[in-house]
This record gives C-alpha cells, sequence and structure tokens, in this order.
C-alpha cells in the first residue's frame, strides 16, 4: 500500500496556491516546515539544466535501485534527447528541447518516497498507476492516435501514348484523396485536425511499369483498413491499394480515482480539466493501464517558462496528494 | 411548469416529458453546480458527463419547455470533434454529445417542439436581480428588469449592438426561433451569424441554467465562464430574486 501524504496547502508568493506532500509511513515526522522548505527548493524558477539531467539521472538509479513491487506513484516522460538542446533565459528554457527538460525538471521537483522517477526509461513492471508527462498544454490525457502505412500504386502502361499531364491528373486526384474533410469543420484550423484520419506523402517510388506512393497515416479508432484503402481504390488511375496498421491507437483506462486526482489537481491548478488526444506514439502505449498523461507546454514549442515549470509542479505534486492510500 | 405531452426527436437528442419541474440531460440535472463552462457547457454529475449542453437548453428555453428528460440518441464517434475525443477519453459514448454536429442550436428540434403537444401545470416563480451583477471585468453585466418582461439580450460588438428579447417561460415567436437555431457556433464560423449564435448561448446559460427570466444581458465578447460565472456570483451574492404574479 502507497501511504501518502497529508497535503498542505500553502499560499506562494507570486500568487496561486500550491500543494506539497507530507508524508505518512515512508516519511513520518515531516513537518509543515519542511514541506515549507521543500517547496522553495522546487521555486517557482527552473533550476540550471545540467541539474536537472544529473538529478533525474539519480532519481532513475534509486527507482532502479529500489523495491518497485510496492506501490507508488511513477512518473515517466518521452524518450529524451541525451544531450538537449536547452539553454537557460529570464523566462524560463529555451531550445529545441525547452518543453522535455522543464518537464522532466518538474518531474525531478516531486520525486520522493512515494513518487518514483523512471528515467531514463520504465521499469513497466513496477506497482503503482503512472503518470506520463507529454506537452500538453494543460490537458489531461488518456488516448494516443495510432499510426499506419498506406502504399498507393498507380500504373504507368495506363497512360502509353497519352499526355504527361493525364498522369500529372492522376497524381491531383491521389493528392486531393488524401486531404482532409469534414462535412462541417474548417479542418484548416488546425484545432480540429487531431482526431482525423490524416495522411502524409513519406515516399514515392518508381518501377519500370509503375509508380507508387506511400502516406504516413495518423489513425483513430474508427480507421479500418477499408476506410483507408477506400479512398484511393475508386480512382480511376489507381491499380493497387494496401494499408498495413503500424501502432494501434492506445488507450488507458486509469481507475475512477486516479483519473479524480488528476482532474481536481488541474482544476485546481489550472481552472479547468479537459480531455485531449496525443497526436503521435510515444511510450504511453506500452505502459500499464493504470496511467494518464497530462503536463504544461505545448508539442513543437521551443520555449517553457517558469510559470508552466511552477503549474507543471503544481499539477504534478496535487494529483499525488490527491491520491491519498492507494492499494 | 410545461413539458411535452409525447416524446420529441431532434438531431442527436431524444426529448421525453417530465414529471417535475426541472430538465435533465442523460440523467444530469441541469443546474448551475453541475455546469461546466469551457468553450462550451458541459455537465457533470459524479461520473456522468454530457457535452454541449447549450445547444439542446437554448432551444428548450426559447419553446418554453422547463422540465424534460432529454437522451442522446447519437451511436457513432466523430472524433474530428473536440468533445468527442474528450468522451473517447472518460470512457464515455457517443450519446453523452448533445451538441448539434454543425454547431447549430438543434434546428430540427426547434421544429419538434413548434408542433408539439405540451403540457402545463401551475405556475413557477420568475426570476431576476434585485441590483446589476457583473462578471469577467465587465464581459458582462445582467441587470433587473420588470416581471413578465422576459430577457432583453444585448450582445455588444465592435461595430454595434444586436438586441433580442425572449422569454424562457414561454414559446417565443417563430421568426426569432428560426433565426437564432439556424445560425453556427463562432467556433465553427467567423461569420456574423456567431454574434446570433451567441444569443441562444445566453438563453442556454442564463435563461436555463441560470434560471433566471427576467433580466437585461449586456454582454460584450463574454464566453461560457462568464455566463455562468455572473449567474452563480448572483446567487452567491444573494441577489437572486423569485416573483410571482
Amino acid at each position: 500500500m502507497l501511504r501518502t501524504t497529508r497535503r498542505f496547502a500553502l499560499k506562494l508568493v507570486g500568487g496561486g496556491t500550491a500543494s506539497v506532500m507530507g508524508s505518512g509511513v515512508a516519511a513520518k515526522g515531516r513537518t509543515e516546515t519542511e514541506a515549507v522548505e521543500r517547496q522553495n527548493q522546487s521555486s517557482r524558477v527552473l533550476p540550471p539544466p545540467q541539474k536537472v539531467l544529473k538529478d533525474a539521472q539519480a532519481a532513475g538509479e534509486r527507482t532502479s535501485s529500489a523495491d518497485i513491487t510496492e506501490p507508488a506513484v511513477n512518473v515517466v516522460l518521452p524518450e529524451m534527447d541525451d544531450d538537449p538542446d536547452v539553454r537557460r533565459t529570464d523566462e524560463g528554457y529555451a531550445g529545441e528541447h525547452a518543453g522535455q527538460l522543464g518537464r522532466l525538471a518538474a518531474a525531478v521537483a516531486v520525486v520522493d518516497a512515494d513518487v518514483r522517477l523512471h528515467y531514463p526509461g520504465p521499469d513497466t513492471d513496477a506497482a503503482g498507476p503512472w503518470f506520463v508527462l507529454e506537452p500538453l498544454s494543460g490537458q489531461l490525457s488518456t488516448v494516443q492516435a495510432g499510426t499506419g502505412r498506406v502504399q498507393v500504386t498507380m500504373d504507368y502502361r495506363e497512360f502509353a501514348g497519352e499526355s504527361d499531364g493525364e498522369f500529372s491528373d492522376c497524381l491531383t486526384e491521389v493528392r486531393a484523396a488524401s486531404d482532409l474533410s469534414h462535412p462541417y469543420y474548417p479542418v484548416d484550423r488546425a484545432v480540429f485536425t487531431t482526431g482525423m484520419m490524416s495522411f502524409t506523402l513519406s515516399d514515392v517510388e518508381t518501377a519500370a511499369e509503375t509508380l507508387t506512393v506511400t502516406f504516413d497515416v495518423s489513425t483513430t479508432p474508427a480507421t479500418t483498413a477499408e476506410s483507408v484503402e477506400d479512398r484511393f481504390a475508386s480512382l480511376d488511375c489507381v491499380r493497387d491499394v494496401s494499408y498495413e496498421s503500424v501502432v494501434d491507437v492506445a488507450r488507458a483506462n486509469p481507475s475512477t480515482e486516479v483519473r479524480d486526482a488528476v482532474e481536481r489537481a488541474h482544476r485546481s491548478v489550472l481552472g479547468v480539466a479537459t480531455y485531449e488526444w496525443q497526436p503521435t506514439p510515444t511510450r504511453f502505449g506500452s505502459l500499464p493501464q493504470e496511467k494518464i498523461a497530462f503536463g504544461l507546454g505545448g508539442a513543437g514549442a521551443t520555449e517553457f517558462s517558469n510559470g508552466e515549470y511552477a503549474s507543471c509542479v503544481d499539477v504534478l505534486s496535487e494529483s499525488v496528494t490527491n491520491l491519498g492510500e492507494i492499494e | 411548469m410545461r413539458t411535452v405531452a409525447n416524446p420529441v426527436e431532434g438531431t442527436e437528442v431524444r426529448v421525453e416529458p417530465a414529471e417535475s419541474e426541472g430538465i435533465t440531460i442523460n440523467g444530469v440535472p441541469v443546474e448551475l453546480d453541475n455546469a461546466v463552462p469551457v468553450f462550451r457547457i458541459d455537465l457533470r454529475d459524479g461520473d456522468r458527463r454530457t457535452f454541449i449542453a447549450e445547444h439542446v437548453l437554448s432551444v428548450l428555453g426559447l419553446s418554453g419547455i422547463t422540465a424534460a428528460e432529454v437522451t442522446g440518441v447519437r451511436t457513432e464517434w466523430d472524433f474530428a470533434r473536440p468533445e468527442h475525443r474528450f468522451a473517447y477519453s472518460t470512457g464515455s459514448d457517443p450519446s453523452t454529445v448533445v451538441g448539434h454536429p454543425a454547431g447549430l442550436h438543434n434546428p430540427v428540434l426547434a421544429e419538434a417542439l413548434r408542433t408539439a403537444e405540451t403540457i402545463e401545470r401551475g405556475s413557477e416563480p420568475r426570476r431576476s436581480v434585485s441590483e446589476p451583477v457583473e462578471y469577467g471585468d465587465g464581459a458582462i453585466r445582467i441587470r433587473p428588469r420588470e416581471y413578465g418582461s422576459g430577457l432583453l439580450i444585448n450582445n455588444h460588438y465592435e461595430d454595434g449592438v444586436k438586441s433580442f428579447e425572449v422569454d424562457p417561460q414561454a414559446r417565443d415567436d417563430e421568426a426569432t426561433i428560426k433565426e437564432i437555431v439556424t445560425s453556427t457556433t463562432p467556433f465553427l464560423t467567423r461569420r456574423q451569424e456567431g454574434l446570433t449564435h451567441w444569443i441562444g448561448d445566453l438563453v442556454s446559460d442564463i435563461g436555463v441554467i441560470g434560471g433566471f427570466d427576467d433580466l437585461v444581458i449586456d454582454s460584450y465578447s463574454a464566453g461560457h465562464d462568464d455566463t455562468i460565472g455572473v449567474s452563480r456570483k448572483a446567487r452567491d451574492e444573494g441577489v437572486v430574486v423569485e416573483r410571482s404574479g
């Protein structure tokens, strides 16, 4: 049994309320003063990047040597670059991996006897729920879109003696068949494209008599081989269509307790708890079912602010605290 | 209270008679404490959730229906819609999404209610406020209005103001209802019709969920958090007044 944690609500300088973990059995005797110090240490400013990496490594080693059959909250992040491109600024981090390292810093800040960080990778045999820190801009996630691949083959021979223009028309038709469409939604507004089956041209291969284009496909639970192939198979110029699923859609099924703990933390810290899908597969899909992803910072963002860091720490620590005692 | 005599079907929903005052959607009572304002109105009661409630509640309010049991009837997912992704993420099924797929205030339901037989039992007091209430740094303001006068909604925008008069306890005139229920949500359109759609949202949020009948509402680029916020603020500050004729 994981025995968390008394909850200490601290009014922080600069506004906002953060919850800090005290402890039950694992850290008996921790006082509120210590909790305050702990919060101050995690501070509201991102630590130096090298310190984060060093502390994460140490926390990961502690996890590796601990008894993972003892339930605890397991925190993990997507795979990270060994040498992340991050520099510290007055506002936080900047660089290609600013968000990744910022979320790792938040994880490091809340690690204690009841929270173990899996770094650099997870031990999926560990007991207890999994919190996965992803670039979700403050939203929660239990679903990750899948991926597939479709090959569309056109036969040159059909165009023997025809003009280049007709073959060009064929390519245009294939490309158009891969376009997003929706009866009501303006799909050019990016907010609507998540959750749609989408196609990205990944390869063009020519042979003596054929030309084959390959699309990477982002899939939803509604995606079937037929629904992909039918888009192209009806075109006159297409001779063959072949679809294969690469990574299935992943949907976690966390318990009500875990879901509620994380939702309440989001409402408390961010004012709202909404769900969104993760657009591409990460290690989230291979973790046990008792899992939920969340995190500050957006996908592809090259900055991660001190404010996002502070919110990420607060959401994470309040989620742990809200769990109370879990079996 | 007024309810339907027989079940009525709209897009995505079925509306059935209720025995007592109040509206439920998928079993969740429509009340301020269950409203979850995001860029739409969801209702939540424990593990039960329902999404885009405002597209149904607006039509009920415009049609004078004050008691009903609404259930979602959708069976297929449309994952392009964020609320479908949300529902799937929480283990809910497609029927929990009761909003119109094209972002309208359910014109099919409005038409069905236009010709539906209704039942009236007794009369309910009408609610207003005793003094003005503002919320969201002035994004929305509600003011007292005389008994029986309904809601005067002023939707202020950059170039002017668009005003409607509606009464949540009475059936409003057909032209007003038609104009509102055929207007697309500003979430899906940047055209002027978004301003009219927002009138329906105000009927839903302040008239039906907030429970107000006689008010002047001034909206200045407000959102759902403001409409629910001002209704809660009025309640919490004790300025809600109930009056009977």
